[in-house]
């Protein structure tokens, strides 16, 4: 659990719900790495199917690292954003390599 | 509170300085509110991702499956804008909480309206031309 200063009864249950909500979405992100790995397999893409399940795994790695590292110090979340997001923008493009790739029989 | 000097106890310096070395430490809440939005957006990226991926399958056995590539291809470049829209917005957003000005407009909605919107398009269509066609 996240500490935030002055939050300790907060009635919003905030911290709980961005955390949460960060859950969410590795979540997401995960089963959406794994979408594309699997779909890539079953075209017989392996090269993109290989990078999509590594993404998946270094994005793992790298936020719950992050989440672990806020309880010991205040620094925002730009990070731990800037990582997930960065994985969207990977699985982003290896989606629109496998419909490009499709369109070049 | 804000004419205190940053306690040490924040740790190392905040990234991005761009938007910690301005103004003042706002409502935690808010700043939490923030990140919540800035994270259903990657998701909404997501979530166009994995159709646009989805689609590509489609494309495989379908009849039109050039059109369904491209559509796809759309759509995972929608998805990916949609993410760099998120970290854009949380960037703006974060600074003006700290700045006490007016937030930012969501720049990024314009992006998902036009995806979703041409993702729909086009496979209403492709539905009616596989069910009369």
């Amino acid at each position: 659990m996240r500490a935030v200063e002055g939050l300790a009864g907060d009635p919003g249950a905030q911290p709980q719900r961005t955390m949460l909500a960060w859950n969410r979405t590795m979540l997401a992100a995960v089963l959406g790495a794994m979408l594309v790995a699997l779909t890539a397999e079953r075209q017989q893409r392996p090269v993109i199917a290989a990078v999509a399940g590594l993404a998946a795994l270094a994005l793992l790695v790298l936020v719950l690292r992050d989440l672990r590292r806020w309880r010991h110090d205040g620094s925002g979340p730009w990070t731990s954003l800037l990582h997930v997001g960065i994985a969207v923008m990977v699985l982003a493009a290896l989606g629109g390599a496998l419909a490009i790739v499709g369109l070049v029989p | 509170m804000s004419d205190i000097s940053p306690d040490p106890a924040t740790g190392p310096e905040r990234r991005p300085a761009s938007v910690y070395g301005v103004g003042t430490e706002p409502d935690a809440r808010f700043s939490l509110a923030n990140e919540r939005t800035a994270l259903a957006w990657l998701r909404t990226g997501l979530a166009l991702v994995a159709g646009g991926v989805a689609l590509t399958t489609l494309a495989t056995f379908a009849v039109a499956g050039p059109l369904l590539d491209l559509v796809a291809a759309l759509a995972c470049l929608a998805g990916g804008t949609l993410a760099v829209g998120a970290l854009v917005g949380w960037r703006r957003t974060e600074r003006a909480l700290r700045l006490g000005r007016p937030l930012p407009a969501p720049s990024a909605l314009p992006i998902l309206v036009i995806g979703v919107a041409a993702i729909a398009a086009v496979l209403a269509g492709y539905a009616v031309v596989q069910a009369f066609g």
